[in-house]
């Protein structure tokens, strides 16, 4: 009830202020108030709405290999109606366990808590509590949620595809997901190339938003509103933005970089591991080629500064 | 299909009702005029009153059902440390917890929304604020500081017991390999590279190195109670993670980085299966194995770090003996230079120049008192010193036009050498091994080293020795005698040996 009497006064304020330009400015069609919406409100309930599915997914995919953590030695027939070849006999391959695993956490960490919540909250308080009408860009605003919801498309494809979704960890580490083999580990084919694509997009949404985030609490604070006195919610936000802006790129470098491994044969992160018997070593020497060390090291750096998000 | 179609209909079902009850809500609503709101609300804190009983009572049974099946008491020294860190923290968490949500769940239950009830405005409090900032932060900096402090002691190298055991394990899909240095205390090294990890030389051990021929793989790793005991952690193809949970050990295999773990178990296997004996949950019946789940109690190694497919069966099995008992296994063991010594390409020991040899009678050009020829006379005349496949004899002179397999001309002296102690002792013959250094592919330094042996058989051959008396052979870059890190050690191992397969 609240929010919609809000909304009124909003619409009606906008109302008498355009007024006096062109009339059919304000007149929205049902594609731009919905759908394409630059609108800080309906962004956030498009990033809630989208949050809610991703939430949905997240926690059916902990259900299913709760069962087999539950019940490891029980068959579950409806499993093999629903998921095909991923469970013959009703019972969950390992390899789509993992993949499970894999997207379990990939989503509810990203989809749900950095898109959905962050994107639902930050959307809507921030012009409310920082007393501005709508964000810095709004543009940019409706960007972040196309990227969001392109890479959720994305994500939620690669689970429909013959050789399943990425089963590497949501951690995504070289070398497992280094090798665009599906031996080695059956996600690491166009699986993990999905995820990649995912997660870029992902990223870029996260971008796209978190700068708004940030830009808007900075500039945008009514008359009298020193950063001292904005509530603590707009602290919180902000510092979660700025966090974000910060590792985000270097999480972006670090799956790009491993696509060029996997697609480019270059050795960010591979060389001198065995597999299958097979010593691979530097497969194309770049003029940076570093160690599956430091290749690692520089992902999980991504990883691990991501982490502090979740401290504020 | 059909559970398909069930389970369409049981969705479908579900939301029917969702929409009934929204309806009949509406229709109430326009009936007496009653905003539907004010009653939803007390509801809703009736529900949240109801879900913080239902919360609190649901993780204490919890607790209850699931604490005696945990992985028992930590069996190491330094686990006792961790568990009672963990312990701490989970007490303090707790306390946090519970009072929280206590009052998150109470506050929303007895302030919510009613009419013509207005919200307290309520907004800053200076010393509110500074409390429920400094005491988390003093709590937190405390427990942190206790971290560190067992870390640093957990991780202090000069601090570790000079006696402990060393056990090397390597993780691979989907496998360990676990390397003891049987009695001489040392491992023999490993060479990571094409040519020593075969099928059959998993971890490339350089069976040269002597330290390696006592080296044995275990299927089962063996500890001694009381001993403290240092992981060497490896890793050949992707990331793994050694973890034994009733140690308390966890720590990465990571492909070119190693790592390492010092543990010091306390309690035999044995020991612990009595511990858990008089454990109610242990005393229950394993229904796979008919007996009380104690008396199949093992200690288990796993990896704990998503690995590929079969990620899940990386287990060993963890067995803590006493000195006496882990001799007695020790005994047992054979080493795996054993099992693959027959196949080892032949020749271990190389004699070069240098070392004191009779001088013999033959008229040698250019070769110095110890030279190697007079080396190889004196293993000719020495009827103590059979022939065997192992000791080679180093030609320092005999010198090709660089990746070519052209004698230069200064090689002759050395040729001839050979020619007139072939001539003097016409029973012998002889192998010719050709040998490069480590420079470029193992395939191309292979043949290079064999068309070299090759040409020093045809030179010999033209300066009249029989074709049946000599043989050739390359061996591309194995067995350096030099290091191949140092170019004066590469000049070394670009050479060609001989040995007498007959005399
Ligand atoms: C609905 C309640 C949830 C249940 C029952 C659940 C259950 C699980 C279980 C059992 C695992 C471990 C599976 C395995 O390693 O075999 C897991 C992994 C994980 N969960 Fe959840 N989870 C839930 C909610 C969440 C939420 C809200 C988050 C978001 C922070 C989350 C993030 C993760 C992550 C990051 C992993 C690790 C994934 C990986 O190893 O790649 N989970 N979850
Ligand atoms: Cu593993």
């Amino acid at each position: 009830m609240q929010t919609s009497t809000v909304d009124h006064a909003h619409t009606d304020t906008h109302h008498d202020h355009v007024h006096g330009h062109e009339e059919h400015h304000h007149e929205e069609t049902f594609l731009t108030k919905y759908i394409f919406s630059q609108d800080h409100k309906m962004i956030s309930k498009q990033f809630l709405i989208t949050g809610i599915f991703w939430g949905i997914v997240g926690g059916l995919l902990s259900i299913l290999f709760r069962l087999q953590l539950g019940w490891p030695n029980e068959t579950f027939p409806f499993l093999e109606t629903f998921l095909g070849k991923w469970a013959e006999g009703g019972k969950i391959s390992s390899e789509f366990y993992y993949a499970m695993v894999t997207m379990h956490g990939t989503i509810l960490v990203f989809f749900v808590l950095t898109g959905g919540l962050s994107g639902t909250f930050a959307n809507l308080l921030i012009p409310y509590q920082v007393g501005t009408r709508d964000m810095a860009s709004p543009f940019i605003n409706m960007l972040s949620y196309w990227f969001f919801l392109g890479a959720s498309v994305v994500m939620l494809l690669s689970f429909f595809i013959q050789t399943g979704p990425a089963s590497g960890g949501w951690t995504a580490y070289p070398p497992i997901n280094g090798l665009r083999d599906t031996g080695v580990n059956l996600g690491s084919g166009l699986g993990f190339d999905l995820w990649i694509l995912g997660m870029t997009l992902f990223i870029c949404s996260s971008l796209l938003g978190g700068l708004n985030y940030i830009a808007t609490v900075l500039n945008q604070r009514t008359k009298g509103m020193s950063m001292f006195k904005m509530p603590l919610t707009m602290w919180a936000l902000m510092f979660t933005a700025v966090i974000g802006v910060l590792s985000f790129p270097a999480l972006l470098a670090g799956c790009v970089l491993l696509e060029f491994d996997r697609l480019l044969d270059t050795s960010f992160y591979l060389n001198n591991i065995i597999i299958n018997g097979q010593l691979l070593g530097y497969k194309v020497v770049l003029l940076f080629c570093s160690s599956t060390c430091s290749g690692s090291w520089v992902t999980r750096r991504c990883i691990s500064s991501f982490y502090q998000l979740w401290v504020l | 299909m059909t559970t398909f179609l069930v389970f369409a209909i049981l969705v479908l079902f579900f939301m029917v009702l969702v929409l009934i009850a929204k309806a009949s809500e509406l229709a109430s609503e326009l009936k007496d005029g009653k905003r539907a709101y004010d009653n939803q609300s007390k509801w809703n804190g009736y529900f949240l009153l109801f879900f913080l009983v239902a919360m609190f009572a649901g993780s204490a049974y919890c607790f209850k059902v699931l604490m005696p099946v945990m992985v028992p008491k930590a069996v190491s020294v330094h686990g006792v440390k961790t568990d009672l860190l963990f312990n701490t923290t989970m007490v303090i968490i707790l306390i946090v917890f519970v009072l929280t949500q206590a009052a998150l769940f109470y506050f929303a239950y007895r302030y919510n929304e009613s009419k013509g009830h207005q919200a307290y405005f309520y907004p800053h409090n200076n010393t509110l604020e500074v409390i429920w900032t400094v005491i988390p932060t003093i709590v937190l900096t405390g427990l942190i500081a206790m971290g560190m402090y067992e870390w640093m002691h957990m991780f202090n190298v000069e601090a570790r017991d000079k006696k402990m055991m060393v056990v090397e394990v390597t993780a691979k899909q989907f496998n360990w390999m676990v390397r003891y240095s049987g009695k001489d205390g040392k491992f023999g090294d490993r060479i990571i590279d094409q040519e020593h990890i075969t099928p059959t030389n998993e971890l490339g051990i350089d069976w040269t190195d002597k330290n390696s021929h006592d080296d044995f793989l275990a299927d089962k790793i063996y500890l001694v109670k009381g001993k403290p005991v240092l992981f060497k952690l490896g890793a050949q193809d992707v990331l793994h993670s050694f973890f034994l949970p009733h140690f308390r050990v966890k720590m990465d295999c990571v492909p070119g980085i190693p790592t390492e773990f010092y543990v010091e178990p306390t309690t035999t296997t044995v020991e612990m299966q009595e511990y858990l004996s008089t454990q109610p949950w242990w005393q229950t019946i394993n229904p796979e194995t008919g007996e009380p789940r104690w008396k199949t109690f093992k200690y288990e190694l796993a990896c704990a770090e998503l690995c590929g497919k079969s990620h899940y069966g990386m287990q060993k099995e963890v067995v803590v003996v006493t000195q006496q008992e882990y001799d007695e296994w020790l005994s047992k063991q054979t080493a795996m230079y054993e099992s693959v010594k027959s196949t080892l390409p032949e020749k271990t020991e190389v004699v070069l120049a240098s070392m004191e040899a009779p001088v013999s009678e033959i008229d040698l050009k250019g070769a110095a008192e110890t030279g190697i020829e007079n080396q190889l006379i004196a293993f000719i005349n020495d009827a103590s010193r059979p022939v065997d496949k192992t000791t080679w004899f180093s030609f320092d002179r005999l010198l090709f036009e660089t990746g070519k397999a052209t004698l230069k001309a200064e090689s002759n002296e050395q040729l001839d050498n050979m020619v007139a102690i072939l001539n003097a002792h016409p029973a012998v013959e002889l192998k010719i091994g050709g040998y490069t250094d480590n420079v470029g592919k193992a395939a191309d330094n292979l043949k290079l080293s064999d068309e070299r042996a090759k040409a020093v058989k045809a030179e010999l051959e033209k300066k009249g020795i029989a074709a049946s008396r000599l043989n050739a052979e390359g061996y591309g870059d194995q067995f350096p005698v030099g290091d191949n890190k140092t170019e004066d050690g590469r000049a070394k191992n670009r050479r060609i040996d001989v040995r007498v397969t007959k005399k």
